[in-house]
């Protein structure tokens, strides 16, 4: 548990960096703008999307799928890897003037690794997992895909680079 | 639409994308996109492009 | 029952319109209008589900039902994105003329979810007030009536300025 506190803490300090980075190097350009408004625009549909299969589930199912915390929580789960991977792809998740290198990927890929360890060790101590680890499962499954999607994107482009 | 204009013009004058694009304020995807026809710029963008490059509206960006 | 009819119209009324117009299609400035508005609805959705998250920690905030976070979710978010894309010219495509009958079709569906609201929040009908059911009423007939109100008046300012040309 202790692991698990630390790795979010530097999670939370890691989007906070990003946060700060995104403010200090500028904004992005006209085409990474829409792009991340199409992005948000996706995200948008899928949170919408999901909210709705939980609504009608419960009103015709009768089977409450989730509760309202979990709702909320995967909602912004959800969202978050929608937007996130995207815009990645699309060469819009950082702004111009910032250069681009596989740290951040590796960062992220790396804490979702973290991430995952607590769970996997509370399960195979206690073949118990609770809802804590299920979050942290999320947590680091977002994490992961994040920074593995920056790093083939930077491979891709290095490639792409060395070919012309 | 690819545009091999801008393309032909960025050689002629020897920069490559990332340097037009350090020019005019966008990223290099943004000027690969333009040139693979995959984005179509605002008017600002493309005045800015002209201008570095020392062509016109026409020359670049009419069919 | 009643609920679920009325959300099954709404979305039967919009896909109509939106199939009937598909040719037509929207211009690239509507279409980076109708993203942000997406943005927008997508930054009021989070902002809301952050805050049913945060208030759920509390024990003494009241348990909310996952209707009541899904309808306010849906509703809030759609409302958002609406409102922005109808104030920028951009909710309906370039060659739609009777915007002012679908704002009347809207208006016709929010007022009766609007009183139905009131009712059941206030416990007007005999039984005891039903926060989760009279909210979500509320939400859909607030949003259906803003949704018809900010069209018309939309179309109200464009014609008096339309005058003026």
């Amino acid at each position: 548990m202790f692991l698990a506190t630390v790795v979010v803490f530097v999670v939370a300090l890691s989007f906070g960096f990003l946060i700060l980075m995104n403010k200090v190097e500028g904004e992005r350009d006209e085409r990474q703008t829409q792009v991340v408004d199409r992005a948000y625009k996706y995200a948008f549909v899928t949170i919408m999307f999901l909210n709705a299969v939980v609504y009608f589930w419960e009103k015709v199912g009768n089977i409450q799928l989730l509760s309202s915390e979990d709702l909320a929580a995967l909602s912004i789960w959800l969202g978050t890897l929608v937007f996130a991977p995207y815009t990645i792809w699309q060469h819009a998740y950082f702004p111009v003037k910032v250069k681009k290198s596989s740290s951040m990927g590796w960062l992220f890929a790396g804490l979702g690794l973290l991430e995952l360890l607590p769970v996997t060790w509370d399960y195979f101590e206690s073949s118990k997992v609770d809802q804590q680890d299920i979050y942290l499962v999320f947590l680091g499954i977002l994490l992961l895909i994040t920074g593995s999607t920056i790093l083939l994107r930077n491979y891709l482009d290095r490639k792409e680079d060395e070919g012309r | 639409m690819k545009n091999l204009k801008l393309k032909a013009a960025r050689a002629g004058k020897d920069l490559s994308q990332q340097a037009l694009a350090d020019r005019v304020g966008v990223s290099r995807q943004t000027i690969s996109a333009i040139e693979k026809g995959d984005y179509n710029p605002t008017i600002n963008l493309c005045i800015s492009i002209c201008k570095e490059l020392d062509v016109t509206l026409n020359d670049l960006f009419w069919k | 029952m009643l609920g679920s009819l009325f959300v099954i119209l709404f979305f039967a009324v919009v896909g109509l319109v939106l199939f009937l117009q598909k040719d037509d299609g929207y211009d690239e400035r509507q279409t980076v209008i109708m993203d942000r508005g997406g943005r927008y609805g997508l930054l009021t959705v989070l902002l809301l589900n952050a805050a049913f998250y945060i208030f759920s920690v509390f024990d003494s905030f009241p348990e909310l039902s996952v209707r009541f976070t899904s309808t306010m979710s849906i509703w809030s978010g759609i409302l958002v994105a609406s409102l922005y894309a109808i104030w920028n010219h951009a909710y309906f495509s370039l060659k739609s003329e009777k915007t002012n009958g679908f704002a009347v079709v809207m208006l016709i569906m929010g007022i009766p979810n609007l009183l139905i609201g009131v009712v059941d929040l206030l416990g007007l009908w005999g039984g005891s007030p039903d926060l989760t059911k009279g909210v979500s009423f509320l939400i859909f007939g607030i949003s259906c009536f803003c949704i018809a109100l900010t069209i018309m008046l939309r179309n109200h300012l464009d014609s008096n300025e339309e005058g003026d040309l």
